[in-house]
């Protein structure tokens, strides 16, 4: 099993850790959260939805969640090559998209903030809002995955980092 | 006309895609390994082949689903892996997949007042105390942020919970935080004619 994993490491698992006996018996659960994490970020056929504006929209969810599962994803937004300067802003959860925001992006951002806050609330409009922008099918499921990848992962890692420190504590 | 389901139910909604489905005469190699078909299995439901818009995704997400919800060895029991996933899908009120999975626990279970329960009371349902330290901590993870802490861990573990046990629930109630936000989104519930 590999504990550089994006989601063992930040769960602050370790080689020494004792509740890695319990991991080992998910590991294909673990493999595939792994390539599951690697499809929404970096797939082989981006779309419309370009590397840095996945990184974004991963920072902008982990961060209302936690500091270390966003350090990653704005380490990895930081490593796509793309001129970031009209994206990056929508990295901090507390910024909306304004007047000056193309319709595209905007209904892209606007999407993925319900998604993650209240998902009840979606309703067939807004998709049809961002078929409107001009956001192609296939890209509103891309960014819809990436979304609830994105949602799955962090209560992941903080579960099994309730785990981490329970059984570091016992073994104190 | 379409009638929009609301309301918490069992009765397993249809469920109507906002999007329209991959059609399987054009599909891709890849699209269509990501839907696994073969010549026996050929029905595959309007909700896989919207996602199958984004095969690389769907290809590993398919079996991530299973292995969660069915997989093994050991663990936690399929019916509490049925309440974790119903304690999201009440959380996230995912009409459709509260559906599903309320109906697979009473199938499993035959307790349909832990159900009635939670229909009438939502997160604030009150159950016997392993059904209440489990659908607590599913909810508490489920909440935005999320929320588990060592208080609902130690409920479990009062409930003599392995670590395995719990690491099955965390996975169960986390994969539906993903599952409920492309079912409310990418389609919506509506009542069979």
């Amino acid at each position: 099993m590999n504990i550089n994993s994006v989601t063992l490491r930040i769960a602050g698992v370790k080689e020494n850790s004792p509740v890695l006996s319990v991991l080992e018996q998910r590991s294909e659960i673990l493999q595939l959260t792994e390539n599951s994490h690697d499809a929404v970020l970096h797939p082989h056929d981006v779309g419309g939805v370009s590397y840095a504006l996945r990184a974004v929209i991963a920072t902008r969810i982990s961060a209302i969640h936690e500091d270390e599962l966003q350090s990653h994803y704005l380490k990895l937004l930081e490593d796509s090559d793309k001129s970031l300067d009209m994206i990056r802003i929508f990295c901090d959860p507390h910024i909306l998209p304004n007047a000056e925001t193309n319709d595209w992006l905007r209904t892209i951002i606007n999407h993925v903030d319900l998604l993650t806050h209240s998902p009840q609330m979606a309703t067939k409009a807004s998709i049809d809002e961002l078929k409107t922008a001009g956001v192609a099918e296939a890209d509103i499921v891309r960014i819809t995955q990436l979304v609830g990848f994105v949602n799955y992962q962090v209560r992941l890692i903080q579960g099994i980092r309730l785990l981490v420190n329970k059984s570091n504590k016992e073994n104190k | 006309m379409t009638e929009i389901v609301n309301e918490f139910t069992t009765q397993v909604p249809k469920w109507s895609p906002h999007l329209k489905p991959i059609d399987l005469e054009n599909a891709t190699a890849l699209q269509l390994e990501a839907l696994e078909v073969t010549p026996s299995n050929t029905k595959i439901s309007d909700y896989v082949l919207v996602l199958a818009h984004d095969p690389e995704s769907l290809i590993h997400r398919n079996p991530l689903f299973n292995t969660i919800m069915y997989g093994g060895p050991g663990g936690l029991s399929r019916s509490d892996r049925e309440l974790g996933a119903i304690g999201a899908s009440e959380f996230n009120k995912c009409i459709y997949c509260t559906a599903v999975h309320a109906s697979r626990y009473i199938d499993l279970t035959t307790r349909t007042e832990v159900i009635d329960e939670i229909f009438e009371q939502e997160s604030n349902a009150d159950l016997p105390s392993r059904e209440q330290a489990i659908f607590n901590y599913s909810i508490a993870l489920s909440e935005t942020p999320s929320n588990a802490s060592t208080s609902e861990l130690n409920a479990l573990e009062v409930e003599n919970l392995t670590d395995l046990e719990i690491l099955d629930l965390t996975l169960s109630a986390a994969i539906f935080c993903w599952a409920n936000r492309l079912m409310e989104t990418l389609g919506e519930p509506v009542r069979k004619s």
